[in-house]
């Protein structure tokens, strides 16, 4: 018990950069993807191809290669390369910001689209402004069909963050391989599949809470 | 409803618990034995980019210095039981070039000096049961630190990404147990080897392996990005086409291979002598 | 002055003309029922009226102001400010589902005109009891039958103060035991002299409560007059064959 104890407690110490990665990336891609979004399905052709090439290059390639590329890759870029020098965790929240921004550009996208036409034709006719429309009607309305996908690619993140021990972020599973590495026990590995599966929990419960709420 | 699957989950988890805690404590009885013939002999070495000569040769005088009046000893009898470091060893090839570069003003300026290392390499560096990153080199490198007044910030990293941390500035060096090899020798800067390592080759007690011929035929594993493979691909038994690529398993973490072994997955397993010595001693 | 005002409208999707040349008026307080076979271009005129589709000829002029002039569309202030002078009530509804019946009245008062949210309420009460729904001010939209919601949707328009209201075949989507109470309001809109052009399939409905009745077809006006006069005396074969059948419903 005191093993289990003193597994946990060194193993905790990964949860500020697992929790924080969650964090930012949450707050900062949700947002993004929304934006990127609006490039995707608006009529400037210029946003659409840009957002476009951007879906395709961020979620058709590992995101383990866009860590490297954003933590070791920019340095390589002649001139500009040494003011692209960022640290770990820097580079962590921005290959993950990106990579979700897009994954959730796309489920925004299939919610926007399920907007019906006819909510847009009588925002029109009671003479709301566009931004007006996409902020009180399509926003609202999207939200709630895409709650469950959210719900399922926060869940993913969760489990994602273990990724970045590749760039040396010392998260749960950096700690939990110290560990293991250590004592020459493998029993660090459950402690840190408990961790995941009881922030996984809280998500679901939070999400689950969610969809009760803003149904209609 | 709910209340079944919170049920569920916890059943789960403690089965996934009590089979893996079982799963160690079934195979503990099992035995290992470490052959008398090692695969190959090399050394371990304090790894620097090819143009920081100045900072690698300063490095150097001051583990030669720490040799010389016995504290190195003191180390490595505190890890090792005895001590094992290199005496009177001589530059590598070409090391001795002309320190003309201004690496070492750049770390002295900063007053750090950043090392790399892979922290999950006991006994050269790990994290002890606080976290705290310990082990022969981190004594040595904090030793060479204080000497040369700047303080040294390990810098924990994935080690197959090791050169490129070196290579785009994340770290100064690459200090754990760093073998040197024909490879690593064009893309970095050693001074000198401080430490011999053998790979050694660890069976199950009772195993018809006797010898590294013997390996012939076999499962093997062993650590991927490590040398182990490096000593095993110069030895006859590999050269003379015995062994099949496909029976060799290499895992990120020496503990996972040994884990392998334990499970019967593999035959023999190569590694690093002192961290082997440690993974069994801790079975 | 007329109403509405509509001049050589022309609009056609690739090849296929849809309006062609149409000319009509509608005077203030006026009741016009649009009625025609599908596909005749009875919605699409509809829908140019406020916008909701663009034209390529002619011109449209709202109370004295031009929405589009001999092919060439007003900018999107002055749009915006000769559409606001209609309503619409949709085939299928267009509620917003996401927010209260209340909240679906008083969203555009308060965050398009301003107004104060009190006092869009009080006046949110009124209209839901115009229509007969005092009690479904707090109701989802999706709680509510079909005709609750097309009375809702009555209100919501109503809320706007426009001078007149455009119906979409405001029954198309109801089971038939739904219509009455929608038809029951519009009548009653009809009563206290609420301009109104509504495009529709009731028959029954058009003839007792339209001043006017224009029938459309093939992408232009065939016929129009007081209901009975096409009812009774068609002058058109085309008029004659299409309320034929229906003349005793």
């Amino acid at each position: 018990m005191a093993y289990v104890g003193q597994i946990v407690a060194s193993v905790s110490e990964g949860l500020q950069y697992t929790l924080g990665l969650f964090a930012i990336t949450i707050v900062l891609s949700m947002p993004l993807g929304l934006l990127l979004m609006f490039g995707r399905v608006g009529k400037n052709r210029l946003a659409k191809a840009l957002t476009s090439v951007l879906v395709w290059l961020l979620r058709g390639t590992p995101l383990l290669l866009q860590l490297y590329f954003f933590y070791f890759g920019l340095t390589f870029i002649p001139t500009i390369g040494k003011y692209l020098v960022m640290d770990r965790f820097t580079a962590a929240c921005v290959a993950f910001v990106l990579n979700y921004a897009v994954y959730f550009c796309e489920i925004f996208r299939g919610g926007y689209l399920s907007v019906d036409k006819g909510q847009f034709e009588a925002a029109k006719v009671l003479g709301f402004s566009r931004s007006q429309t996409i902020r009180r009607i399509v926003i609202p309305q999207m939200l709630r069909v895409c709650l469950p996908a959210i719900s399922n690619e926060s869940i993913t993140l969760v489990k994602d963050t273990a990724l970045v021990t590749a760039i040396g972020v010392t998260e749960i599973l950096y700690f939990t391989k110290a560990a293991v590495n250590r004592d020459v026990n493998a029993f660090a590995y459950v402690v840190a599949a408990g961790m995941y599966l009881i922030m996984t929990y809280g998500l679901t419960a939070l999400f689950k809470h969610l969809e009760k709420k803003y149904s209609f | 409803m709910k209340k079944w699957a919170k049920m569920g989950t916890l059943v789960l988890t403690l089965a996934l618990g009590m089979s893996l805690m079982a799963g160690c404590g079934g195979t503990e009885a099992k035995k290992f034995v470490v052959l008398d013939e090692v695969v190959g002999t090399e050394q371990f070495g304090v790894g620097f980019r090819n143009e920081d000569i100045a900072l690698g040769l300063e490095v150097q005088k001051q583990i030669d210095a720490i040799i010389a009046d016995g504290t190195g000893a003191e180390i490595s009898t505190k890890w090792f039981g005895e001590d094992m470091l290199l005496k009177d060893v001589d530059y590598l090839e070409e090391s001795q070039a002309a320190a003309d570069d201004d690496s070492l003003q750049k770390v002295l300026d900063k007053g750090t000096l950043v090392v790399g290392l892979d922290d999950s390499f006991p006994p050269m560096g790990f994290r002890d049961e606080n976290n705290e990153i310990v082990g022969f080199d981190i004594d040595l490198a904090k030793e060479v630190g204080k000497r040369m007044g700047v303080e040294v910030q390990f810098q924990p990293i994935s080690w197959n990404a090791k050169e490129m941390e070196l290579e785009t500035g994340k770290v100064d060096c690459l200090w754990n147990g760093l073998s040197i090899n024909n490879e690593r020798l064009a893309a970095l800067y050693f001074a000198k080897p401080y430490l011999n390592n053998r790979q050694i080759v660890i069976v199950p007690e009772g195993s018809d392996i006797k010898t590294v011929a013997d390996l012939a035929g076999k499962k093997i594993g062993l650590q991927d990005g490590s040398t182990a493979m490096d000593a095993l691909e110069s030895s006859e038994v590999y050269t003379s086409g015995q062994i099949k690529d496909e029976d060799i398993t290499k895992l990120e973490e020496n503990v996972s291979v040994f884990n392998e072994l334990k499970a019967g997955r593999i035959d023999a397993f190569i590694v690093d002598e002192a961290v082997g010595h440690y993974i069994m001693s801790h079975n | 002055m007329a109403m509405i005002e509509v001049k050589g409208l022309k609009k056609s999707y690739g090849t296929d003309l849809v309006l062609d040349g149409v000319d009509f008026c509608i005077d203030k307080g006026e009741t016009v029922a649009i009625i025609g076979a599908s596909g005749a271009g009875k919605s699409t005129m509809l829908r140019c009226l406020i916008d909701l589709e663009k034209a390529q000829a002619g011109s449209i002029c709202i109370e004295g102001e031009y929405l589009l002039k001999d092919g060439v569309y007003a900018d999107e202030k002055t749009a915006r400010r000769v559409c606001a002078k209609m309503g619409m009530v949709f085939q299928s509804f267009n509620l917003f589902p996401h927010i209260s019946v209340m909240d679906n009245l008083i969203y555009a008062p308060v965050y398009v005109n301003g107004e104060a949210k009190e006092a869009a309420r009080a006046r949110g009460h009124e209209h839901l009891q115009m229509v007969g729904l005092a009690d479904k001010a707090d109701a989802m939209p999706n709680d509510l039958s079909g005709g609750q919601k097309q009375r809702v949707a009555i209100a919501r328009a109503m809320m706007m103060n426009p001078d007149v209201l455009l119906f979409d075949e405001p029954t198309s989507a109801l089971d038939p035991q739904l219509t009455g109470e929608v038809l029951a309001v519009m009548k009653d809109l009809a009563l206290r002299k609420m301009t109104m052009v509504i495009v529709t399939h009731e028959m029954g409905f058009a003839r007792e409560v339209a001043d006017r009745m224009v029938l459309m077809g093939e992408g232009n006006i065939i016929e129009q007059g007081p209901p009975d006069m096409l009812f009774d005396h068609p002058k058109d074969p085309r008029t004659q064959a299409f309320l034929q059948p229906l003349r005793h419903e």
